[in-house]
């Protein structure tokens, strides 16, 4: 084997010189690369992070309209208009309601959460299946969600589940306890005739029904009453 | 008829009919309720739905044609319907100063039934009945609305009928037109008419 001859100290730095600022100059421009690729990452991220915010309250703003549960809610200076509110709520019993309006105004001060309403609805068993949610049951209403009371003016039309129909100018159903009270005159149908009277008050249920204040019925006379009973002896 | 004899017979004396309690007398024909519907007022009203009953309180009249019966407390029972519900009426309890009033006849009780089925009133407990002039009391007045036929009778050994007869006064005319035989007054407001909805 060959020994390779010594070289001078003069010629080793000529030889490494341009070899060591060429790595440098790679290096730089590398590094540079790089940091204009983090920078184009880090603008891209918060590119994406918009988006993804402002798909987020799109689709909050898309999903709110028609739900009941996220009303959309237009300022009016001191009370705050609902387009389609709906409350929800369970009786003493657990049974469920649903309270809804074409539209509600939140009262400013005294009991929180007081609502006016327009047009107000209720889905409850005491009013049967023939009211359902449909019905209309007064032109205004007030729903206290506190006393769990919705408080009915103008107009006021009740059907309950055991055919009686009731038409006033003001009525109160009393949801915590399934009652319906109403001290204004009212005219009714039940499956016996008909009613005038001062006030009303349904209770148990609708099994136990009161007329107050001076009462005036139509009771209709079935000729045949008992014929069914003698048939069914003979 | 009976009280027509009696009438002839023992004019302007107070009668008793019969020595044995709870002897009987006919009371004549008993003007019976008209058609159509039947009209009641009253101060208060309960629907009691499960039991087919409701119950009036507080001067109450029921009035059919010309008929009316007058309470402090009536009950209106029904027969069930088809399924559930209210059907027909079957039978009216009145309590509390009872008046059964019609053109010629008032009658008074402590009680009285009217029942729809069988067709007939019962009016209990100090009854008195007015007719014009003429006037009898008892215990109990039974009046079958299809004949017709009303009976007095006094109560079981107690107090027997008793009748005070005008024989010269004509007993059909309408109670106004018997001015010196005032009607009995009947206590309350009076009906209150039904004013269709």
């Amino acid at each position: 084997m060959k020994k390779r001859p010594a070289m001078s100290l003069a010629e080793t730095h000529i030889a490494i010189g341009p070899a060591l600022g060429e790595r440098r100059a790679q290096s730089l421009a590398a590094a540079r690369r790089r940091s204009r690729f983090v920078a184009g990452l880090r603008l891209a991220l918060l590119a994406a992070l918009a988006l993804i915010v402002l798909n987020a309250a799109v689709q909050v703003l898309i999903n709110g309209r028609g739900r009941d549960f996220a009303p959309a809610s237009v300022p009016t200076g001191e009370v705050e208009r609902i387009v389609n509110p709906r409350f929800t709520g369970r009786d003493a019993q657990g049974t469920p309601f649903v309270v809804t309006a074409d539209s509600a105004v939140r009262q400013p001060g005294g009991v929180p959460g007081l609502t006016a309403l327009e047009n107000p609805r209720l889905d409850y068993a005491l009013l049967g299946e023939a009211a359902g949610q449909s019905a209309v049951l007064a032109e205004t209403g007030i729903y206290n969600p506190q006393a769990r009371t919705l408080r009915l003016e103008t107009g006021v039309s009740l059907s309950t589940r055991s055919d009686y129909e009731f038409e006033t100018s003001s009525a109160t159903l009393h949801l915590q306890d399934s009652r319906i009270t109403g001290d204004a005159p009212v005219y009714g149908e039940a499956p016996w005739g008909a009613i005038r009277a001062g006030g009303f008050e349904v209770r148990d249920d609708g099994r136990h029904v009161i007329f107050t204040d001076g009462v005036v019925t139509r009771l209709i006379i079935d000729e045949r009453a008992g014929d069914g009973a003698e048939e069914a002896t003979e | 008829m009976k009280s027509a004899v009696l009438a002839a017979a023992l004019a302007g004396v107070a009668l008793s009919l019969s020595g044995a309690a709870g002897a009987e007398a006919q009371a004549g024909a008993l003007t019976p309720p008209g058609e159509g519907p039947l009209d009641v007022s009253a101060d208060d009203l309960d629907v009691f739905d499960r039991e087919n009953r409701i119950v009036y309180s507080g001067d109450v009249n029921a009035v059919r044609g010309d008929t009316r019966l007058r309470a402090d407390r009536v009950e209106v029972f029904f027969e069930p319907a088809e399924g559930a519900g209210f059907g027909a009426v079957t039978r009216m309890e009145a309590s509390g100063d009872v008046y059964y009033v019609t053109p010629t006849e008032v009658i008074r009780g402590d009680r009285g039934v009217y029942d729809f089925v069988a067709g007939e009133i019962v009016l209990s407990g100090n009854v008195v009945l007015t007719q014009g002039c003429n006037v009898s009391t008892g215990s109990r007045l039974v009046a079958n609305l299809e004949t017709g036929v009303s009976q007095l009778a006094g109560a079981e050994g107690g107090e027997r009928v008793r009748s005070v007869f005008f024989p010269d006064r004509d007993t059909q005319a309408p109670a106004a037109q018997v001015e010196d035989c005032p009607r009995p007054e009947i206590p309350g407001e009076g009906p209150e008419p039904f004013v269709e909805g």
